[in-house]
């Protein structure tokens, strides 16, 4: 059977058993909203999954079944014992054209049928249909909550006239209540005694904290009409990345001062005093009650933010083969003998007294250390499968992700009135899990711009001798460690001298740069670059590929490339990783410190003598080849104190198609990391991207290559400069 | 729109304003001048808002100011009656988090009565 048929029959057993859990729950508790949703839901899904991998009698049957508590979801029906039981005998039905195929139970799905028939009966269903409604939304949308969600802080302060305009500011309120979770906050410390009061005048103010899968522009539409007439500040408190380490929001002085409500030094001098810190700064006025308590709201509120968001991680699942686990369950038996094995050794070939015996031949240590050599090379190779076998469980194919992507543009090219084929191969290309999980909103993000931007309506596209329908080609492949995902669309191209002007008018170029054509196409991912000259609700505002291309580089250590040609097409390339778990590294010491670079920035190492260096006249630079190549030293970058050996390693890195080198005392040799996070303490060091434990117990540092490279630069136009 | 009633008695030097209909922005002004008056004569002023439909900004915020000249005159400033309508827009302002005349740090202000640490008081009915 086809595997995505596979996939559907292996969901739907999991949504039948959901429907099941929420209806047994329903009968005990009929008005439970919630418990309707999820029955909901899971009819809903399973129509839809159905009716996309062809089990069209499942879909109908459920769909009718679907419309009933589509009803009852919007209140027009109510939940009856009845109908519980009748639902219930529909879910074995829908479990039995699952297992054993949609023939075999024709009879007693018409009789279900006709009874859901019936509950149908005297309801006008065009009032009522969300789930149709919901199947024309873009498909990300429906997914919405899967989609990382960013808590804002939203200051609004309506100008005192506000209220003489006929602005409601408590209908925006309640606008912004309908994009997401949130805490709202009436600032009422402007408000005078009645004698100096203005009844008419706006003296509040509000502070709203929303946690939402919108981005920051649905924020401020909301408050599109009254952008004039008030202050309205949205920034980002909290981006939604959380892990056990950083759970904890921050503390209430760090809000304090990043507001700018308090100067850091007032902060020091309040943190010297053995009082909270929000008693302490209200008793010495620096700051009003109500401050401290907007501040201390968004600090409560966040901290349960991130342990609400900590609670849904801790139960997400993965399906994975069978053979792989039964696999892991036979390398733990392996691994659980060979340990056996090393005991018995412990206890009867190197007890001490065997050593003491008079009769113990010296010969046989040599026999016994063979026995341990064998035992040591077993494990390796135990722990190596171990980790392959444990690492493939997290590897899907992102055939899955696809599926997602051909919604997208199918929904997009027709509200744009274009015609758009996606056409995608290497499905079966497996990427970790969480890589998968990652890169699903950037390449979204891309392929809208690809429908928006790229691909030029019929009629353009006709005048150009192009065929109607565009087509966007979606690939993935193994690259060695790496997978390469391809999005090339056939349309308009990039205007190179368009982003040039748009560059020099936003002041990121000088007039005068010389820029490849490489580095022109990346001005694309400078924050707030668009070159749309229309804002449309799909792309155009420049907000976006500043964060995908941060997602992909940053967060996924991978790399994006865009070539493009005018009139024919853009391709962009995403290389990452296969897993973010561990990586093959350089390993590198100076003095007794160790250093770890990620091996696929590596290109090679050479060896830099004390007359080299005078050669250079002292300027970091190695000749190689008669090329010459900039080298940061290490041991200056992280301020190693002791003098340097005579002949240093210069580990040359590819970084941006440039060659920079990186000087160290010594080359260890290659080394497979497992990456750990550094602390939250670190979290903020440049140059550093974690950390790895090496076999002696010893801590190395992941250094962040690019990012080093970027700090000597900035460094060094600073010192230029001076 | 069912218009603003708004009827002020006075007995034994206790205030009562008994609000009607919609207490929007049109009525801010009479209701304004209620209080004020309320304040000049009575020790104790009380709203009742049973009759009440709908109130916007202009009417909470006359409250919180009416709350903070009690707390400065001493006097007693009580609302009563508040309509489930009425009170969900008050619970959604959320306004005792972000009360000026109260300890912030104990929560209380006249919106909120459990921690109620002034002579202002509020009836949940």
């Amino acid at each position: 059977m086809d595997k995505f048929k596979q996939a559907f029959l292996e969901e739907a057993q999991d949504l039948l058993e959901d429907l099941s859990s929420a209806l047994l729950e329903l009968e005990n508790d009929p008005q439970n909203l919630e418990l309707v949703d999820t029955a909901f839901r899971s009819l809903h899904t399973i129509k839809g999954s159905g009716s996309m991998f062809g089990f069209d009698t499942i879909a109908s049957f459920t769909h009718t079944i679907e419309t009933v508590y589509d009803l009852v979801r919007s209140g027009r029906m109510k939940v009856s014992p009845d109908l519980i039981s009748q639902t219930l005998a529909a879910s074995d039905i829908i479990r039995i054209m699952v297992k054993e195929g949609e023939e075999d139970v024709t009879p007693q799905k018409t009789a279900i049928e006709n009874i859901f028939n019936q509950y149908l009966e005297g309801f006008d269903l065009d009032e009522n249909q969300p789930a149709e409604q919901e199947e024309t939304q873009p498909s990300e949308e429906k997914s919405s909550e899967e989609k990382q969600k960013i808590t804002f802080r939203v200051v609004f302060k309506p100008d005192e006239d506000i209220l003489l305009s006929g602005t409601n500011p408590l209908l925006l309120l309640r606008e912004l209540e309908d994009l997401g979770q949130c805490t709202i906050t009436t600032i009422t410390e402007k408000i005078p005694l009645l004698n100096d009061m203005n009844p008419e005048k706006c003296y509040f103010f509000w502070q709203v904290l929303i946690t939402t899968s919108e981005d920051i522009n649905t924020l401020k539409d909301v408050f599109i009409f009254v952008e004039d007439s008030a202050d309205i500040q949205i920034s980002v408190i909290d981006d939604g990345s959380v892990d056990e380490e950083n759970a904890q929001y921050k503390k209430l002085g760090d809000i304090l001062v990043e507001r700018g409500e308090v100067e850091p030094e007032e902060m020091k001098e309040a943190l010297g005093k053995q009082k909270r810190i929000g008693e302490v700064l209200v008793d010495s006025g620096t700051t009003t009650p109500a401050t401290i308590q907007t501040a201390l709201e968004e600090q409560q509120y966040v901290r349960k933010m991130r342990e609400q968001q900590m609670k849904a991680g801790a139960v997400t699942s993965l399906r994975v083969a069978s053979d792989k686990v039964d696999k892991l369950v036979d390398l733990v038996g392996e691994l659980v003998t060979l340990q056996a094995g090393l005991s018995q050794f412990v206890t009867n070939r190197l007890n001490p007294e065997h050593f003491m015996d008079s009769t113990f031949d010296i010969f046989d240590l040599e026999e016994r250390y063979n026995e341990l050599a064998r035992i040591s090379e077993e494990a390796e190779r135990l722990t190596t499968e171990l980790r392959d076998n444990t690492m493939s469980i997290r590897m899907v194919p992102i055939g899955t992700t696809f599926n997602k992507f051909k919604r997208v543009v199918r929904d997009l090219s027709k509200e744009m009135g274009k015609e758009v084929d996606l056409i995608t191969t290497g499905g079966e290309t497996e990427l970790d899990k969480t890589v998968i999980e990652r890169i699903g909103d950037p390449l979204v993000h891309m392929i809208r711009n690809c429908v928006d931007h790229g691909i030029e309506g019929p009629d353009d596209r006709s005048k150009k001798d192009k065929p109607s329908v565009g087509t966007i080609r979606m690939s993935a492949a193994h690259s060695g460690a790496h997978v390469v995902i391809r999005i090339e669309d056939d349309g308009a191209g990039m205007d190179k001298e368009k982003i040039r002007t748009k560059a020099i008018e936003k002041g990121l170029i000088a007039a005068d740069a010389h820029l490849t054509d490489k580095a022109v196409y990346e001005l694309i991912f400078e924050p707030g670059f668009s070159t749309a000259e229309k804002v449309t609700n799909v792309s155009g505002r420049g907000v976006g590929m500043d964060v995908v291309k941060r997602n992909i580089v940053d967060d996924l250590r991978g790399t994006i490339d865009v070539t493009s040609e005018l009139g024919t097409g853009t391709t962009v390339a995403v290389k990452l990783p296969l897993t973010l778990a561990i990586i093959d590294s350089l390993l590198v010491k100076i003095k007794e410190n160790y250093f770890v670079l990620p091996l696929a920035n590596v290109e090679e190492c050479v060896e830099l003598k004390e007359e080299h260096i005078e050669q250079q006249h002292g300027k970091n630079m190695a000749e190689i080849r008669g090329h010459l190549v900039p080298y940061i030293r290490l041991r200056e970058q992280f301020v190693i104190n002791g003098s340097r050996p005579d002949i240093e390693q210069v580990v040359v890195c590819e970084i941006d198609q440039n060659r920079v080198g990186f000087a160290v005392d010594t080359v260890v040799g290659s080394h497979q990391t497992v990456i750990k996070p550094l602390g939250s303490m670190y979290k903020g060091i440049k140059g550093v991207s974690g950390a790895t434990i090496l076999g002696d117990g010893t801590v190395a540092l992941i250094l962040d290559v690019p990012k080093l490279a970027q700090m000597a630069e900035a460094e060094m136009l600073h010192e230029t400069a001076l | 729109m069912e218009k603003a009633h708004i009827d002020y008695r006075m007995q034994d030097s206790e205030g009562t304003i008994a609000l009607k209909g919609h207490v929007v922005i049109e009525s801010a002004e009479t209701l304004h001048k209620t209080l004020q008056g309320a304040f000049a004569e009575a020790e104790k002023i009380t709203v009742d808002m049973g009759g009440t439909d709908e109130i916007d900004i202009t009417c909470v915020q006359l409250f919180c100011s009416a709350h903070k000249t009690a707390l400065e005159t001493g006097k007693t400033f009580a609302v009563i009656n508040i309509p489930g309508e009425v009170r969900t827009i008050i619970d959604a302002m959320n306004l005792h988090k972000g009360g000026t005349f109260t300890n912030v740090l104990s929560e209380a202000c006249m919106w909120y009565t459990q921690e109620a640490e002034c002579e202002t008081t509020i009836d949940q009915s």
